[in-house]
């Protein structure tokens, strides 16, 4: 073997694998353009604000709608995805996400996550937690159905006591159940969870690429790179000794999970 | 235009297929093939053949959902066999680097491998992949498979030239390690 079968061998790697590699870091230089925009628009308010106080002209706290940093958003559920303020389209929704969700397999979902359910399966020596949850859907754009719920998975993995992998959301979901989802649908594909021979497709059609929550000041945070403690995953799923053969024969929902309903 | 309706005139049969692919696409493949091969008429020959490649497969297997990376498969593809049937001293200074690199992950040389041990040895590299960080899986991604440089990767993922090459020094050594442990003979 030499360099170039390696050089070959790359031919293989999964197409969401090189998706994922090539989009990582646009969405924070897209963070980085928004909150330049954020500051101009920001200095342009406080100039604003200072000429009318200037006036004497008297100016409520709720005239001023942009904020350092966030993007306040009508989380009303008749329509989540546009802005209070103006009645447009979020910045980062109407261009990152609008071309995210472009391609076929991916789904953009605003609703509420429940039935949380994790479990843990080791292999070569690294720890997997696949959590499955159950969504009820709010709002959806494409691919997804219009309402009802859905079943969505996701994985972490634990390395060195830290969890990381790919997508990093399990805990927070726990904590803000009402979010947007980005999920990838490819109920036909096999998506292993590293060596452990689990395909998460057989547990749930979507499987999750991303997730939005809400912070308090209503702007939408991408936690998708979020990296959490290994602490936070204590207590949140047991020790079943977990293989192939349990999945096999095991409904994913009995008997050894451990349920957080909310 | 959008890619499922590029993908449809593939299937219809419709050699406007190929124009829209190269108005959409075609400045991004030939950098790619150029990386690669370092000559601007070997890039575009190999952009054309992947043109081809995508004409007579795409009807039977249309790639939904990632037909820009598909493309850059076929002339990635195209060109690494042009390098390779050069001699060392005329292939390119980034494909020397980049090969030159890979040698601290295998080093015997020896002769090329079928496909199928290619796709072999390709499912490793994936669930190697898997296993690492997003930064890091960009970094690898970024080099080894888009062959760009360690500048525009530094620059795209703003890092420094040197926390860029530490990655990437440390991807090839945990590759090594893991590739080894699978009982790949390196």
């Amino acid at each position: 073997m030499n360099s170039y079968d390696i050089l070959y061998g790359m031919e293989y790697v999964d197409t969401d694998i090189i998706n994922k590699a090539l989009n990582y870091g646009k969405k924070r230089r897209m963070y980085g353009i928004i909150k330049g925009l954020s500051v101009a628009c920001l200095a342009v308010a406080v100039l604003v604000v200072g000429i009318n106080v200037q006036n004497t002209l008297s100016v409520k706290n709720s005239d001023i709608t942009m904020r350092f940093g966030v993007f306040p958003v009508n989380t009303a559920i008749e329509n989540p995805f546009k802005s209070e303020s103006s009645g447009a389209d979020i910045p980062w929704f109407s261009t990152y996400m609008s071309n995210l969700i472009n391609k076929d397999n991916k789904a953009l979902v605003y609703g509420t996550a429940y039935n949380i359910q994790t479990v843990k399966t080791t292999s070569d020596g690294i720890t997997w937690y696949i959590t499955v949850f159950d969504i009820i859907i709010i709002r959806t754009i494409k691919t997804a159905p219009e309402s009802g719920t859905i079943k969505a998975v996701c994985i972490n993995y634990d390395e060195s006591q830290r969890l990381s992998g790919y997508p990093q959301v399990s805990m927070d979901i726990l904590n803000n159940p009402t979010a947007f989802f980005v999920l990838y649908y490819e109920p036909n594909e096999m998506f292993e969870a590293g060596n452990t021979g689990i395909n998460v497709y057989d547990y749930a059609d979507y499987r999750v690429g991303g997730y939005y929550k809400a912070d308090k000041n209503g702007a939408w945070i991408y936690t998708g790179d979020v990296y959490f403690t290994f602490d936070d995953l204590k207590g949140f799923c047991n020790n079943a000794p977990l293989d192939e053969e349990f999945f096999a024969s095991e409904s994913f929902s009995e008997k050894y999970l451990t349920s957080n309903t909310h | 235009m959008d890619d499922n309706e590029i993908i449809g005139l593939y299937i219809a049969r419709d050699e406007k297929a190929i124009a829209e692919t190269s108005a959409k696409y075609g400045g991004y493949l030939k950098t790619v093939a150029l990386n690669v091969t370092g000559d601007d008429a070997d890039a575009e020959e190999c952009v054309n053949d992947a043109y081809i490649q995508a004409w007579n497969s795409i009807p039977s297997d249309p790639p939904y959902g990632y037909l820009k990376i598909y493309l850059c498969r076929l002339a990635r593809h195209a060109a690494l066999d042009v390098c390779r049937k050069r001699s060392a001293d005329k292939r390119s200074a980034v494909i020397t680097g980049i090969t030159e690199e890979l040698e601290q992950c295998v080093s015997d040389g020896s002769d090329a491998q079928t496909e199928l041990e290619s796709r072999e040895l390709g499912k490793l590299i994936n669930a190697f992949l898997k296993k690492q960080k997003p930064l890091y899986q960009a970094v690898f991604i970024r080099r080894y498979f888009q062959t760009e440089s360690v500048a525009d990767i530094s620059k795209k993922l703003g890092l420094s030239q040197s926390k860029t090459k530490s990655i990437m020094f440390r991807m090839r050594n945990k590759l090594k390690e893991y590739l080894e442990s699978e009982g790949y003979n390196i």
